[in-house]
C-alpha cells in the first residue's frame, strides 16, 4: 500500500561511507606515505654521497736529488716526504685547525688560511694551530716508498729502504 | 721607534722610482698600518673625533678630508703593490664600503651633534620637526624607490659588464690558494679564526653576536635616542657601537682585504707581496709564559694543573668583573638594568673584550692560547 517512492535522503541521514572518515582516512594514509618515503631517504643518508677518491695509500719515488731537510710534494697529494741520512718521513699538510693544506716554505709550512706556521717536522711555531702535524706511515717497497694517508705515525719516525 | 725610522729612511717598500717624498709617504703608510699601531690609531681617532665632535662635524671638515682622501688615493693608485690589490674585481666594493661607512658615520655625527644644540636650546631635534610633517606614500615615496630601483640596476648592470667577476683557479683537494680569503662579508670571522680555535672563532662568538644583537632591545631600554640621532644623552652606546662596528667589524673587513697577504701575514698596503716573508716570531701558551719564564721550571704534565694560571685568569675574568664592576664602575647602570639584565650584557660585553684583549696579546707579546690543552680540544 505504502508504495510511495521513497523520499531522497535528507542531509541529516547518515551517510553509507561518512566524509569525515574518509577524509580522516586519507590523511592517515598519505601521512604513512610520506613518512615511508622519509624513511626510506632517510635510511640512506649514512651512506656518504660522494664520488670515491682515488686510494688514500699511494706510490711515490723520491728523487734521488733531494737534498736534506728540503721536502718533496707529490703532486696531487697533500703529504710531504723528506729525507735525510736517518731515513725518509711524511709529514701530512692538513692544518691542524681548519684543514687548509699550508705551504711548503724555505723552513717549515705556513697555513694561508689563518696564518698558522709550522717546522718541517711539523711542531706548530705561530698561528692558531692546536697540534703538531700528523706523521704518516712509510714502508719501503724496493726503492719506493708507500704512503698511506690513513695510517699515523708518532712523530720522529723515520724509514730506511 | 729607532727601526720605523730606519725603514722610512732606507725605503723599504714602494716602486723603485719613487722619489723621496713619495717613498717617506709609502713607507709611513705600511709602518702605520702594522696591526697594533693601526688600532691604536684608530681608537685614538676615534676619541679625538667624540673630543672635538664640533669641529669634525662641520661639513668644510669632511669636505677637505675627502679631498685629501681622494688625492692620496690617486697618488697611491700608480703604485704596483696597492694597485695590485685594489684593481681586484672584488675589492672594489670594499672601497665603496670604506667611502660610505666613513660618510654615514660623519653624517649621524654631525646629526647629533645638531640635535644635541638644538635640546640645550629647548628645540626640538632635527628628526622631531621633521617628523611633524607629513607627505603621500604615492607619489612621493614610491617615486624616489622607483628612481632608485632604475638607478642601481643600471648601475649594478654597467658593474658587471665592465668589471668581471674573477674567477680563481680550478679547486682542488691538494692545493688551497694563498692567501684563501673568505667572502669579504665573512673575513671578520675569519680574522676571528687566527686567534681563537674554531669553536670558539666559528660557533661560540657568532652565535654571541647574532644572540646579542636580538637582545639589544631587550637589555636596552633607555628611550633616549629612539628616532633621533644624539651623543650627550648616549655617549657610551654610541661610543660602544662606534668601536664595535666601525672599528671591530669594518677595520676586520678592511685588513682581511687590504692587508692580509700570502701566508696569511700582514703588508702593508704598498709593500710587495712576498711569499716567503719571514715572521721571525713564535706564539706561546700562557701556561709557558708562567711555569717557564716566571717559575723556571718545566711545565706540569697534567693538563688542568698545567693550564691553571689560564683558568683561573678567565673564571676571575668572566666571573669576579661583572659583580665587581657592578659595585663600583657601572652603579648607575646596575641601578637602571636590574641585575639580570646587567649580568647578561655584562658577559656579552665581556666576551667582546677578550677579543682586542687576545689580539693584542697576539700581535704584542705573541700570546698563543690563555688555555691550551689540545688533550681536551679545549683552547681558549
Amino acid at each position: 500500500m505504502n508504495d510511495a517512492p521513497q523520499s531522497p535522503p535528507s542531509r541529516l541521514d547518515p551517510e553509507a561511507i561518512p566524509r569525515r572518515d574518509f577524509l580522516g582516512r586519507s590523511a592517515l594514509w598519505s601521512t604513512a606515505a610520506t613518512l615511508a618515503f622519509a624513511a626510506i631517504g632517510m635510511a640512506r643518508l649514512p651512506r656518504a654521497a660522494v664520488v670515491s677518491s682515488p686510494s688514500r695509500k699511494f706510490r711515490v719515488r723520491i728523487p734521488e736529488t733531494l737534498p736534506d731537510g728540503e721536502p718533496f710534494l707529490p703532486s696531487g697529494r697533500s703529504v710531504a716526504l723528506f729525507r735525510d741520512s736517518q731515513g725518509v718521513w711524511a709529514v701530512s699538510l692538513v692544518c691542524t685547525h681548519l684543514g687548509c693544506i699550508v705551504k711548503a716554505q724555505q723552513r717549515g709550512f705556513e697555513c694561508p688560511c689563518h696564518g698558522s706556521r709550522f717546522t718541517s717536522s711539523g711542531v706548530v711555531e705561530k698561528g692558531p694551530a692546536p697540534a703538531p702535524l700528523v706523521w704518516h706511515k712509510v714502508t719501503f717497497e724496493g726503492d719506493e716508498c708507500i704512503v698511506d694517508e690513513d695510517a699515523r705515525v708518532p712523530a720522529g719516525t723515520k724509514v730506511r729502504a | 721607534m729607532n727601526f720605523a725610522l730606519a725603514t722610512l729612511l732606507s725605503g723599504g717598500g714602494g716602486a723603485v722610482n719613487d722619489g723621496p717624498l713619495a717613498a717617506g709617504i709609502k713607507n709611513f703608510a705600511n709602518w702605520l698600518t702594522e696591526p697594533t699601531r693601526y688600532s691604536v690609531s684608530s681608537i685614538l681617532a676615534i676619541a679625538a673625533v667624540f673630543y672635538f665632535r664640533k669641529f669634525f662635524s662641520k661639513v668644510w671638515v669632511i669636505t677637505v678630508f675627502f679631498a685629501l682622501a681622494t688625492g692620496l688615493f690617486v697618488f697611491a693608485f700608480q703604485d704596483p703593490n696597492f694597485n695590485a690589490i685594489i684593481t681586484k674585481p672584488d675589492n672594489v666594493p670594499i672601497i665603496i664600503l670604506f667611502a660610505t661607512v666613513i660618510f654615514f658615520s660623519w653624517l649621524s655625527l654631525r646629526r647629533a651633534v645638531i640635535n644635541d644644540e638644538r635640546t640645550k636650546r629647548g628645540e626640538p631635534t632635527l628628526e622631531g620637526e621633521l617628523s611633524k610633517q607629513k607627505v603621500f606614500t604615492w607619489p612621493d615615496l614610491v617615486y624616489i624607490e622607483l628612481i632608485c630601483l632604475v638607478l642601481f640596476t643600471a648601475a649594478l648592470l654597467v658593474w658587471s659588464i665592465m668589471i668581471t667577476a674573477p674567477i680563481e683557479e680550478p679547486a682542488a683537494t691538494a692545493r688551497t690558494p694563498n692567501p684563501s680569503k673568505a667572502p669579504w662579508y665573512f673575513l671578520g670571522l675569519q680574522e676571528l679564526l687566527v686567534y681563537f680555535d674554531p669553536w670558539i672563532a666559528g660557533v661560540l662568538l657568532p652565535s654571541f653576536i647574532i644572540v646579542g644583537l636580538c637582545a639589544i632591545p631587550y637589555l636596552d631600554t633607555n628611550p633616549k635616542g629612539n628616532g633621533y640621532y644624539t651623543f650627550d644623552e648616549r655617549p657610551f652606546a654610541v661610543v660602544f657601537f662606534w668601536v664595535g662596528f666601525v672599528l671591530f667589524w669594518v677595520s676586520f673587513v678592511i685588513l682581511g682585504t687590504f692587508l692580509r697577504g700570502p701566508n696569511w701575514s700582514f703588508f702593508g698596503p704598498f709593500e710587495f707581496w712576498d711569499l716567503h716573508k719571514l715572521e721571525p716570531m713564535v706564539n706561546v701558551d700562557l701556561s709557558t709564559y708562567f711555569w717557564v719564564e716566571l717559575l723556571g721550571k718545566p711545565r706540569p704534565d697534567e693538563p688542568l694543573v698545567r693550564e691553571a694560571p689560564g683558568i683561573i685568569a678567565l673564571l676571575g675574568y668572566f666571573l669576579v668583573l661583572p659583580p665587581l664592576v657592578g659595585k663600583t664602575l657601572m652603579k648607575k647602570m646596575v641601578a637602571e638594568m636590574g641585575m639580570v639584565r646587567f649580568n647578561v650584557f655584562m658577559h656579552l660585553f665581556l666576551w667582546f673584550v677578550l677579543i682586542p684583549i687576545k689580539m693584542g696579546l697576539r700581535w704584542t707579546v705573541n700570546l698563543k692560547y690563555f688555555i691550551g690543552m689540545p688533550e681536551f680540544f679545549f683552547n681558549v
